[in-house]
């Protein structure tokens, strides 16, 4: 397996196992300890810590929700995933109560792998959508 | 109505107005792909749409798009002047360039001060700085398809629509 494979593998499981199936030791696993989140989330930590709080929400938010990767990309340590998120609200986001809709959002990130660890993450997701489609934005 | 002009907002890629004659090999192409896109963030901020015509392929795709975008250079248009006059002083600042074979990927910030009336909310004359995530697809030495994000989420905040 070439480095980006590897790279991109390291990605996808992360996605694939801990986001989408709550696998929270594969986490701790993938995660280098000293990671820094550059765009994290409003009222979230930029470390590990807070992308392991965020991740929690949002499988605390929606307990079906899953990626479709639609496709990676590699540069060197630094892979791009361009996915698109599924669940069902059936607990608080981003202060909205539970709806029981079914919703979904893009979200492109960029992640550093150094060593087999992810090191670094730039991401812009797609909430704007997810607030249109839980009815949460008035005009 | 809203929905579109959110989803309306992409950045594409910028391929040279002299385009290499057909002689040129494949991979010199390719090793300008990095180059060629940053062209791109800088017809935005000079506000030179005339460029939008040389640098996209005529099937150009936007993804996401409203329904009934038009392909190719054409579909970019009312998105460059609604952006452009709702934010005058519009500046995209590139942060990053990545490249994968055809795929060239651009972190970039977009920043602007809200002028006119945005998605029927109305100027409070504040100032936009978010995240932007680009993908732009090459074939034949140029875009022919673009996936864009944008933190609009920030935006809105940064705006103040969330004000009461």
């Amino acid at each position: 397996m070439s480095p980006s494979d590897a790279a991109k593998a390291v990605v996808r499981r992360n996605t694939e196992e801990v986001q989408s199936r709550g696998n929270f030791e594969v986490f701790e696993e993938l995660f280098a300890d000293d990671f820094v989140d550059h765009t994290p989330q409003p009222n979230s930590k930029a470390d590990k810590d807070g992308v392991r709080d965020l991740y929690h929400r949002l499988r605390a938010a929606f307990p079906d929700f899953y990626a479709d990767i639609h496709w990676q990309a590699a540069d060197g340590e630094l892979v791009t995933t361009y996915k698109t998120y599924h669940g069902t609200h059936q607990g608080m986001f981003l202060g909205v109560a539970p709806t029981g809709r079914k919703i979904h959002f893009e979200t492109v990130d960029v992640m550093r792998v150094r060593n087999g660890k992810i090191t670094e993450h730039w991401g812009v997701a797609n909430l704007f959508s997810v607030m249109q489609q839980l009815g949460a934005l008035k005009t | 109505m809203k929905i579109y002009l959110f989803t309306l907002l992409c950045f594409v890629a910028y391929l040279p107005a002299n385009a290499k004659d057909k002689s040129t090999d494949k991979k010199e192409n390719m090793n300008n792909y990095k180059k060629d896109v940053t062209l791109w963030y800088e017809a935005f901020t000079k506000k030179d749409a005339a460029l939008l015509d040389k640098i996209l392929h005529e099937t150009w795709v936007d993804i996401p798009s409203p329904p009934g975008t038009a392909p190719g250079p054409a579909g970019v248009k009312p998105l460059f002047a609604r952006l452009t006059t709702t934010f005058p002083d519009l500046k995209l600042t590139i942060e990053d360039i990545l490249q994968d074979g055809n795929k060239v990927v651009v972190r970039a910030r977009m920043a602007g001060t809200q002028k006119e009336a945005f998605m029927d909310f109305p100027s409070k004359n504040r100032r936009i700085d978010i995240q932007v995530v680009d993908i732009h697809e090459f074939k034949d030495g140029k875009i022919v398809r673009t996936w864009h994000t944008e933190d609009w989420m920030s935006g809105l905040r940064q705006l103040g629509v969330f004000e009461k």
